[in-house]
């Protein structure tokens, strides 16, 4: 059976999972395309007008995948880790497809809920795979390999710092390492930062100019639990805890020369994860740190003008932090001493 | 006595194209404010004949700088030096006038943003997200509904006893809340003032939001011209707040100073005289059909000649671009 994939929300992360798993069951996998106007012209005409803009651009890409396929797999994430939930608009992904999207293509759903423990989390693949006809036996099998595939992606986002998942999922490159200008932590959720078109290409931009990126995955889950403990209740959003306590490691360990939050217009956990983020930032590290609002905006120079204009204060101020004042003269440029 | 180099800076936004002719001490010999009107290529085109006619005898332009959000259509129109964004254009122009500000509040046509300076550079900023409530655009459109010169805005404000409250989240609610004390027989500078105050709280709360405003706190952009706005800022900041003699052209002088900055580490300036800017320039768009996102490509003629192309995502277009270099030329 031919089963579409939208790349759309955690595909990036969990795509291996996801390709390995139907593969080893004897299917084949086709993939929507990278997002474009098209997608996203389609998803906004195609969803409810209050969702925000990721969930919308996943409406899209199963547009684009009707009818290419027999069926298309709508992942439902309600927990990726035990005790923790994510955000609800993935729980109910299945229902406002069925509900919006028009042309009524075929859909599976896939449950993943690891809210009790890691491995009854993989339940849903398990019966999704009994669903599909295959035994009992080619299922536990398929989930095997599967986990081994996903686990190896997981190394290599924790491993290899500016690692782009959606690079290697395409079977891409990584970028070449000739970025001697300093690092810059792209804080967002994984459907803003690798997604390449929402973020009018970011990535490339900040490269041309000479910076790496480090991105939220790069940092390990335990120091991310580490960095999230300063705070007297548990983050249990998985990906807002993510995001914060990557940048709280990033901040901690110097490992970044500025801060971009990047967000998309009406996210609720951002809206107190980036706060959080600013406050922390202020009030212990005081490095250069924007936010950039993302939606459907098409017009680039609104986001080049402050991506711009934040490169030049790093680099205006890093410029300041290394001045050594001469004998007599004051700090502070334009104050004399004397 | 030798010849003398002045510097141009301009500014095309989204209301204004603003332009200075600088001297090499950052004086502003000519200044010139003019309305956009959407037609921003005419327009530039028109003041920069204005400009050359003011030009003192003997003098000749050692540099160009454009900045604004039309600054890549000016840049290829003049062959500037430099091209950089709004942030940097003000923050230069404001440690070169005023050395000890510490914060600049700055309220334009479409964009409202807060920099603040500590130890003579950049440190921090914001620019309003995504919504341009607050800003000049929505006054000029009161102004207009109330039917009262733009120029007297200000001043009605200051003659309010008792401000009314008025919301200034959104420019929709502000609007019909101003209708309803309108009905209620709220006097015309009461509302006028309440709306200054909605702006200011608005601006505060947003594009302010947890940034460490201290002074000298410098306002500047079209609304500075307001006095009733500069006046609910300094009730609502507890200190004075300094409009520039130059505040409506600010974004004009940064990039006039970033242009002899380029200059001085050895740049060579790209302006041929102003009599290469009296051609034809047409801009004709088109949609590109090379992939599915269909981008908006812009092409920018000069007397029939292709001179620069903007718009497309994958750079396949405007690589044809003389790329402005990104010289160093912030310190």
């Amino acid at each position: 059976m031919k089963i579409g994939i939208p790349r759309a929300l955690l595909y990036s992360i969990y795509l291996p999972l996801w390709k390995t798993f139907l593969e080893e069951l004897g299917h084949t996998v086709i993939l929507s395309n990278h997002t474009d106007q098209n997608i996203l012209d389609n998803g906004v005409k195609n969803c409810v007008d209050d969702a925000c803009l990721p969930v919308k651009i996943f409406h899209g890409h199963v547009t684009a995948l009707a009818g290419r396929t027999d069926i298309i797999l709508i992942p439902r994430l309600v927990s990726v880790y035990p005790g923790e939930f994510i955000c609800p608009k993935f729980i109910g992904l299945p229902e406002m497809i069925k509900h919006s999207v028009p042309c009524n293509p075929g859909i599976i759903i896939m449950n993943f809920n690891a809210r009790f423990s890691m491995d009854r989390g993989y339940d849903g693949m398990r019966n999704l795979g009994r669903e599909l006809g295959a035994t009992k036996d080619l299922v536990a099998q398929a989930l095997d390999r599967a986990r081994i595939r996903q686990a190896e992606h997981m190394r290599r986002m924790e491993a290899e710092p500016g690692f782009n998942p959606v690079r290697s999922i395409d079977k891409k490159d990584q970028k070449p390492p000739r970025l001697d200008q300093g690092i810059i932590g792209l804080i967002g959720h994984p459907y803003l930062v690798y997604d390449r078109y929402i973020n009018m290409n970011i990535c490339d931009k900040l490269n041309e100019r000479g910076y790496g990126i480090l991105f939220p995955e790069n940092i390990p889950a335990e120091s991310v639990d580490r960095a999230c403990n300063r705070y007297p209740k548990k983050l249990f959003w998985s990906y807002g805890k993510r995001l914060l306590g990557s940048g709280l490691c990033m901040l901690e360990n110097k490992l970044v020369d500025g801060l971009i939050l990047l967000t998309s217009f009406g996210c609720g956990i951002d809206a107190f994860i980036d706060e959080l983020l600013i406050r922390a930032n202020h009030r212990e590290y005081k490095i250069p740190l924007t936010t950039i609002t993302l939606d459907e905006h098409t017009g680039q120079a609104g986001f080049d003008t402050r991506l711009e204009a934040f490169i030049d204060m790093m680099e205006w101020r890093s410029r300041y932090d290394n001045h050594v004042p001469t004998y007599g003269t004051g700090v502070y440029p334009g104050k004399s001493l004397i | 006595m030798s010849k003398l180099e002045l510097f141009l800076g301009l500014d095309v936004g989204s209301v204004s194209i603003n332009l200075v002719l600088l001297d090499q001490r950052y004086r502003v010999l000519e200044k010139l404010y003019l309305r956009t009107q959407g037609k921003p290529i005419a327009v530039l085109s028109e003041g920069l004949e204005r400009l050359h006619h003011t030009m003192p005898a003997g003098s000749t332009i050692a540099g160009v700088g454009v900045t604004g959000s039309g600054r890549e259509l000016a840049g290829a129109m003049v062959d500037a030096d430099v091209i950089k964004n709004e942030i940097t254009a003000h923050g230069m122009a404001v440690l070169q006038s005023i050395p000890d500000a510490q914060t600049i509040l700055e309220i334009g046509g479409q964009d409202s943003k807060i920099i603040l300076l500590r130890n003579g550079v950049v440190s921090d900023f914001a620019m309003n997200t995504v919504c341009a409530a607050g800003t000049g655009s929505f006054l000029d459109r009161q102004a207009a509904r109330l039917n009262i010169p733009i120029q007297d805005f200000g001043s009605m404000a200051l003659k309010s006893r008792s401000p009314t409250r008025i919301a200034g989240r959104c420019a929709v609610f502000a609007e019909s809340d101003m209708i309803h004390k309108q009905q209620m027989g709220c006097s015309l500078e009461d509302i006028i003032k309440g709306l200054c105050e909605a702006l200011v709280r608005n601006y505060l709360n947003n594009v302010g939001k947890g940034k460490e405003i201290l002074p000298q706190i410098v306002f500047q952009g079209g609304v500075a011209a307001n006095e009733g706005i500069r006046n609910s800022f300094e009730e609502a900041l507890g200190h004075p707040v300094i409009v520039p003699e130059h505040y409506d052209v600010m974004g004009a002088v940064g990039a006039g100073i970033l242009a002899h900055k380029a200059i001085q580490r050895g740049q060579a300036t790209k302006f041929r005289g102003f009599h290469s800017i009296r051609g034809k320039f047409t801009a004709k768009s088109f949609s590109c059909s090379g992939c599915a996102n269909l981008c908006e490509i812009v092409e920018f003629f000069s007397d029939g000649n292709i001179k620069a192309r903007w718009g497309d995502r994958c750079g396949k277009w405007s690589a044809a671009l003389v790329n402005n270099s990104q010289a160093d030329i912030l310190a």
